[in-house]
């Protein structure tokens, strides 16, 4: 064998990629398979594999041709896929370069549908629990939705009729076609940011099921689930489910429904605060009767009654002591003016003037003041002072005679 | 949390004069907690029946600015007729 008829692998594969690229049926083909595994580049590009029983094959949809897909990509859901195959030189494989994907027939939409939803569920996204309440009366709405549709009318009616104070946000918003899906997320994500959105509403009109489609995509749904606003679905009828309704707050049946969820009844929470105003004076009042039935009750005692009598128990008491005092002090003084009085009695009738009174004289030295009580006391020519009731008589002794006056006593 | 009775949403009025009106209805409270608790109990109820009666809500329309960011513009004319 010559070297002269050896390809190089880069030939071979150049050879083997221009034979399949001219082959009518490989340039333009329908592939019908189930998604066995399916991955979405960070360049944007989906790569995914499709297998049926027997076989598989790897295939790539570049991305600007993944938006247009309407369905959730799950394992197991059955496609078609449109493209063309070709050989991927470097790695010398062939591969399927899909430009369309389509479920394979509703029930594979269905399915696809099921799935997403299974996943969802799985990851907590529907939890009830996570589901915020609708404030009362909210300051803001938010209506994310078509501007052109009937339904953004119909919404603006009922929450105008409802409450006229309510201030509402239109986002305008594009609800089907390959673009939908990131247009909702893009202005949920904006209508979050607008100051005192309180409430958003998702929502869109009635449509065949391919037309809600965008609210079954799972970037909607993240979108959802992320959103610091409480979020009402209104997709579609009343019939109508869609991710985007379980994965919300609230899911209402219609946008008109919703919009009457949303606004206040203004009439019913009216009567709660003017039952709660009565509650509240009828409160105030009975502890203000209590109070008043406590003070009446105490002003009925009597020490209130006759506040003097507190001060005439204390005046008693002030006599009583006084009367103590005055006795303590008194007594012994009576006594002792008693007694001073009976001694200056008998001192009177010990005194030597009530004698001279009668007519006695008390007859004393000059010299010395000592009283002559016996002749013998005296010699003549001696001088004395003979003291009388009134008065003093001087006098000298001229003459003694001695007598013994005890007979005539005794007589 | 003491913030004048007109900063509060509707849901704050209400629940801060329902909780008054509960702590009323026990009873413990003094005479002049008592008169103090109505007296806020007033404002609050006032202050929800001011934002039940206001009537000047405005329609918007949130649009991407020149320069990418949103803005508010009035369209009471394009979504508020009838």
């Amino acid at each position: 064998m010559e070297d002269l008829y050896a390809l190089s692998v880069s030939d071979l594969n150049c050879y083997i990629r221009e034979l399949m690229d001219t082959d009518e049926v490989l340039c333009d083909v329908w592939v019908r398979g189930e998604i066995s595994s399916c991955k979405v580049h960070t360049s944007g590009h989906l790569y995914f594999t499709l297998k049926d029983e027997s076989s598989q094959i790897n295939c790539v949809m570049w991305r600007s041709s993944v938006p247009q897909i309407r369905f959730p990509l799950e394992q197991g859901v059955r496609v078609l896929a449109h493209g063309r195959v070709s050989v991927y030189e470097r790695q010398g494989t062939y591969q399927l370069y899909a430009d369309r994907l389509e479920p394979e027939g509703r029930g594979a939409l269905f399915e696809a549908f099921e799935k997403l939803k299974q996943r969802l569920a799985a990851e907590g996204l529907f939890d009830e629990e996570r589901k915020r309440p609708l404030p009362k009366v909210p300051r803001r709405v938010a209506l994310v939705t078509s501007p052109t549709g009937a339904a953004v009318h119909d919404m603006v009616r009922i929450l105008r009729q409802r409450h006229p104070g309510l201030d509402i946000v239109v986002v305008p918003t594009l609800v089907q076609g390959d673009e939908a899906a990131p247009s909702i997320c893009a202005s949920l994500a904006a209508a979050v940011q607008v100051p005192n959105v309180d409430v958003i509403i998702l929502g869109r009109g009635g449509g065949a099921v391919e037309d809600l489609w965008a609210f079954n995509d799972e970037r909607v749904a993240r979108a959802i689930y992320i959103s610091p606003v409480p979020i009402v679905s209104a997709v579609g009828h009343e019939t109508d489910y869609t991710i985007a309704d379980f994965v919300a707050d609230v899911r209402a049946p219609t946008p008109t429904a919703a919009a009457a969820m949303v606004a206040p009844d203004a009439v019913q929470l009216r009567l709660r605060v003017m039952e709660l105003q009565d509650s509240l004076q009828r409160v105030v009042t009975g502890v203000v009767d209590r109070y008043r039935r406590e003070l009446a009750l105490l002003t009925q005692r009597p020490i209130l009654q006759r506040p003097a009598a507190l001060v005439d128990a204390r005046r008693m008491a002030l006599q009583a002591l006084r009367e103590r005092l005055v006795r303590a002090v008194g007594e012994p003084l009576r006594a002792k003016k008693e007694k001073l009085g009976a001694l200056a009695a008998r001192l009177d009738v010990l005194s030597p003037l009530a004698v001279l009174s009668r007519g006695y004289g008390v007859f004393r030295r000059a010299d010395n003041g000592a009283t002559i009580s016996s002749v013998d006391a005296v010699k003549v020519g001696e001088s004395g002072n003979l003291m009388l009731k009134d008065g003093l008589l001087l006098c000298r002794v001229d003459a003694k005679e001695e007598k013994d006056w005890s007979v005539h006593l005794r007589s | 949390m003491e913030r004048p009775p007109e900063e509060l949403s509707f849901e704050e009025a209400l629940e801060e004069l329902e909780r008054l009106v509960a702590e009323l209805e026990q009873g413990d409270a003094s005479l002049e907690a008592s008169l103090q608790m109505f007296e806020k109990g007033v404002m609050l109820s006032r202050r929800c029946l001011e934002i039940l009666d206001d009537a000047s809500g405005r329609i918007q329309k949130l649009l991407q600015g020149p320069d990418g960011t949103p803005v508010l513009q009035p369209a009471d004319d394009e979504f508020g007729a009838g």
